[in-house]
């Protein structure tokens, strides 16, 4: 997952635009757990950031609920939001930029006997992303991609109070 | 060191922390940790 967690750590280094970030550390692997996302938490000495640890998947469901996945848990998938949008209702408000790095089902069942060590591999289909492929990103494509969103979402109109009320 | 807080208890101190930046722009990332 160091690859993942490479697209991430350039954001601090980078002349990018001031910015906040909640990294949620979800407990998906078995080695995963309050331990690792402390250690990985602590690669990054930045105000910045703000680590999560999710043993329970709230936050990963959330995350997928927003998206329309229905039962799935989002992970490696990242929301990027402009200047003064808030979070006011039960759900998390829709990002202004997402991408993922979950294979699609196609790419899946390609190498899922290899990933699962087994051919009986199609009961995981339900556990696998319905994640829209044109959201796909990954190595410097995701760095690139998260640098831009954020650039954007920097420099777009504040959302304002009334606005976000739709008045 | 580092303070990770949890979500074990739900997702209110993620929603807190969203509406107390909410002057910057921000990246929600979720990813394993290993």
């Amino acid at each position: 997952m160091r690859g993942a967690r490479g697209a991430l750590e350039p954001l601090f280094e980078a002349q990018a635009p001031d910015f906040r970030m909640a990294w949620i550390f979800i407990d998906m692997m078995p080695a995963d757990g309050l331990d690792s996302a402390a250690t990985s938490a602590g690669r990054v000495t930045d105000s910045r950031l703000a680590p999560f640890h999710d043993p329970k998947h709230v936050a990963g469901r959330a995350m997928a609920r927003c998206l329309g996945w229905k039962g799935h848990v989002a992970w490696d998938t990242y929301f990027v939001y402009r200047t003064g949008s808030l979070w006011t209702g039960v759900e998390m408000p829709y990002p202004d930029a997402w991408f993922h790095q979950l294979k699609d089902r196609e790419v899946w069942e390609q190498t899922a006997e290899a990933d699962l060590g087994t051919a009986e591999w199609t009961h995981a289909l339900a556990e696998k992303s319905e994640a829209d492929p044109a959201h796909f990103r990954t190595g410097d494509d995701l760095r690139v991609a998260l640098g831009n969103a954020l650039k954007e979402a920097a420099a777009a109109q504040p959302i304002t109070a009334s606005s976000a009320s739709g008045s | 060191m580092i303070r990770v807080r949890s979500l074990a208890d739900g997702i209110e101190s993620l929603r807190e922390w969203f509406n107390d930046q909410s002057a910057c722009a921000r990246i929600v990332a979720v990813q394993s940790p290993t």
